[in-house]
């Protein structure tokens, strides 16, 4: 079974929102940096409950921020 | 800083090291299987560092706590996510562990028709020790996987 991977746009959306960090996004997700540092290089598929709390923060919609690797295949 | 996880993993990884090695030393520097469970000195001093091993890996765990009081958040979901996936690799290890030794065993012992009982000691002292670094370890390689830095 090959290995999920998912896409995000968490870096970008951090520099459009006042050049948030990694710890301040974390704290209001409720998880750790590392946690962030990890979904940003995108080593870390998250929970959809983390996916929801982090789309909100950004004011975004849960498929704003991620998206599967083949979503231009996906009907 | 790192999360609790890894922590934990790095002291776990030092304290079952430190106890595997010495009880390797004591059990085979001293004779080996053959004269251990008749040697009383040594069974003593194996229980020991395995009690040493097991208060000190005891207090390491309450020390590295969450505490009430904390500013920080020390682990989520990765951290929990990291943890589940490296207990079920220690378990698979713990399993091949004792399947090879049992083999090796029976393989060696195949014609004598018996084996000395030291080596059901060594058994149980190094499944304890092996458990315990393979999960050490599992974690470690998954943090390292399912990480950046942290």
């Amino acid at each position: 079974m090959a290995k999920e991977k998912i896409n995000n746009h968490i870096r970008k959306l951090r520099f459009e929102q006042g050049e948030m960090t990694q710890q301040e996004l974390g704290d209001l997700c409720g998880c750790t940096r590392q946690t962030i540092i990890a979904l940003e290089q995108e080593r870390y598929v998250p929970s959809l409950i983390l996916a929801i709390k982090i789309a909100r923060v950004f004011g975004k919609t849960v498929d704003d921020v991620f998206q599967l690797p083949d979503d231009g295949n996906v009907e | 800083m790192m999360t609790q996880t890894k922590i934990r993993a790095r002291y776990g990884l030092g304290i079952w090291g430190l106890v595997a090695t010495a009880f390797g030393l004591v059990f085979f520097l001293g004779g080996g299987a053959a004269t251990y469970a008749d040697d009383s000195v040594r069974m003593l001093v194996a229980a020991l560092i395995l009690a040493v091993g097991f208060i000190g890996y005891f207090s390491m765990l309450y020390l590295t706590r969450e505490k009430s009081n904390a500013t920080a958040l020390i682990r989520d979901e990765r951290d929990l996510e990291i943890a589940r996936q490296a207990d079920e690799i220690a378990l698979v290890a713990v399993l091949v562990f004792v399947f090879v030794v049992c083999i090796a065993l029976f393989l060696g012992y195949e014609t004598a028709g018996s084996l000395p009982v030291g080596w059901m000691w060594f058994l149980a002292y190094a499944t304890a020790c092996f458990g315990l670094l393979a999960q050490a370890v599992a974690t470690l390689a998954l943090h390292r996987e399912m990480s950046g830095n942290g």
